[in-house]
């Protein structure tokens, strides 16, 4: 199940970022690496500056030192960029909040993940249905009346929809009852299958452990640990650090 | 019978140039979020624009298609030029009502200077009206009603069926989502600037056709039962915005019939307080409801 993440060219670099609001840092020289087929988790106490990291890799806030680079031929330098230019350098962001738009439809929503793109949209659709069963079900209705994991579901498969070659994923289990949650993580699981980079902040470190490939530890803004998900699940220092409870408890 | 038929008649011209003004402002007010107290004046100058090109041309549909321009080129100049550098630097909507209001002022001022206080005329063919069911309309009278259906069919089928209207609805349901997906929402925000000021422009030629003499003061004393169709509508909504001119466009008119006609914009202002005190947080409700959703 777990890709051989030292042997793949990483898609996503970024190199010791600093984002912050205002002029304050919040997160400093952060810096990770994201292949295609692999999932990377972003793990750490609450308030630790993962989903500020992830607003400064997708644009949404503008860093203030460091690089963010897909890499390709040839490589695109794109730190700083608006957030409405991400998309065409192949990065999604799906945040964990407002993440769809409540009073357009489902298929509305999807449609928007291709805006300005005519051709090939409605196949895409068939696509992303295909990966999401439960949003053909629903693609007449209003996103407002879409249960959380619903939801969740539309804002994947909206990224989707641009054949991103990294998403970043804020809690995209935050709030979802245990089924559900592993049902999220199936399909995470399937878009990583399906050559995609992604990049995932989860609070259940136990189970973003679990299914990840590789894992990262913020803590205070800073990255304290990297490596290999399975390494990290037996590692007795992070299991004191913070996640014991968790492990425990799971 | 007939007197109220008539006066009800009038109603529905009423509520069809209160609608035009009515859906630009609501369909403004939900992309941009804040309030604009400058639309009247997008309606006066296209009315003046009218007078002077009856200098050149005496084909008022000629005139009005030069006044909707116009006030489209306002309209745009006034987000790009003034609101959209504020936007940057304030996100207070209180800021950006004060300047809104200042603009209005400083246009009317300028009308002013260029062409007194006093009223100006648009001459308009003089035409009877005639009988068509109940009521008693001009051929201007139907026209307007015309239009202003087809309007809103129109403002339906661009925010449905066309990737620019549902790039308006997103910005309008969330901005910061909107540019995530890849919306340059600022090119949004401007060019709906540009299609509600057309739409304004078209009111105030249709205002100024219906009314002929008027003064720099046109469309600021249309913005109150403009503000009030829109709120006694709800807020943001195209439709909301059509009910409401409909109940304000008929409740003044045909009250105008059994009191006096003195009396109209009185009687708007209590549709609105009548709305308000049923629903206590009338504006501010639906401020809060269209931003956080
Ligand atoms: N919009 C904001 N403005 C200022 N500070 C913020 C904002 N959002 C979050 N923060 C601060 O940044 C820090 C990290 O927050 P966040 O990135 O949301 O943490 P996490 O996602 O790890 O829980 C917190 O101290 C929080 O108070
Ligand atoms: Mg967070």
């Amino acid at each position: 199940m777990t890709a051989n993440v030292t042997e793949a060219r990483p898609v996503l670099v970024v190199d010791k970022l600093t984002v912050g609001y205002g002029k304050a840092p919040i997160v400093r020289e952060a810096s990770l690496r994201v292949s295609a087929g692999e999932v990377a988790v972003l793990i750490g106490p609450n308030g630790s500056g993962k989903s500020t990291l992830l607003k400064g890799m997708a644009g949404a806030l503008t860093p203030m030192s460091g690089t963010v680079v897909i890499s390709g031929e040839p490589d695109q330098d794109i730190t700083g960029n608006p957030p409405e230019r991400m998309n065409r350098h192949g990065m999604a962001y799906v945040p964990q909040l407002a993440n769809v738009f409540p009073s357009l439809t489902v298929v509305e929503n999807l449609e928007l993940g291709m805006y300005g793109t005519r051709r090939g949209v409605s196949e895409r659709i068939e696509y992303v249905f295909a990966v999401f069963p439960d949003l053909s079900s629903a693609k007449r209705k209003t996103a407002r009346v879409l249960s959380g994991g619903q939801r969740e579901m539309l804002a994947l498969g909206r990224a989707l929809m641009g054949k991103p070659k990294v998403m970043l994923v804020d809690e995209p289990t935050a709030g979802l009852s245990p089924r559900y949650q592993d049902v999220v993580w199936e399909q995470l699981g399937r878009l990583r299958d399906s050559g995609v980079a992604l990049f995932v902040v989860e609070q259940n470190t136990r189970q973003a452990l679990d299914e990840a490939d590789r894992a990262y530890v913020l803590v205070a803004g800073q990255m304290r640990r990297e490596g290999l998900a399975r390494d990290l699940l037996v590692d007795e220092e992070l299991v004191r650090m913070f996640i014991g409870e968790g492990l425990g408890a799971g | 019978m007939s007197g109220f038929g008539q006066a009800l008649g009038f109603g529905i011209v009423s509520a069809a140039l209160i609608a035009l003004s009515a859906v630009a402002m609501s369909m403004q007010f939900g992309v941009t979020k804040h309030a604009n107290f400058a639309h009247g004046e997008l309606l006066t100058i296209s009315a003046f624009t009218m007078v002077l090109m009856q200098k050149v041309t005496q084909n008022l549909f000629l005139d009005a298609a030069v006044g909707i321009c116009v006030s489209a080129a306002l309209a745009w100049v006034i987000n790009k030029t003034i609101l959209q550098p504020f936007r940057r630097v304030v996100k207070r909507l209180i800021i950006m009502l004060i300047v809104t209001a200042s603009v209005s002022q400083i246009v009317q001022s300028l009308l002013a200077v260029g062409f007194g206080t006093n009223y100006v005329v648009l001459s308009v063919p003089s035409e009877t009206g005639r009988h068509i069911g109940p009521f008693v309309w001009t051929t201007i009278d139907v026209i307007i009603i015309v239009l202003a259906i087809l309007v809103v069919a129109l403002l339906h089928i661009l925010l449905h069926y066309t990737s620019f209207g549902k790039a308006q609805r997103a910005v309008a349901d969330d901005v910061d989502l909107a540019r995530i997906v890849g919306i340059n929402s600022g090119a949004v925000i401007s060019r709906t600037w540009l299609l509600t000021g057309a739409v304004a422009g078209l009111a105030g030629s249709a205002l100024a056709v219906t009314i002929g003499t008027f003064s720099n003061l046109l469309g600021f004393t249309f913005l109150l039962v403009t503000f009030a169709a829109v709120i006694v509508g709800g807020v943001g909504k195209m439709y909301g915005a059509v009910v409401g001119s409909l109940i304000v466009g008929i409740v003044t008119e045909v009250s105008g019939y059994y009191l006096s006609s003195g009396y109209k914009q009185v009687i708007a202002l209590g549709v609105l307080i009548v709305v308000l005190l049923v629903r206590p947080n009338g504006f501010f409700a639906t401020f809060v409801a269209d931003t956080k959703a």
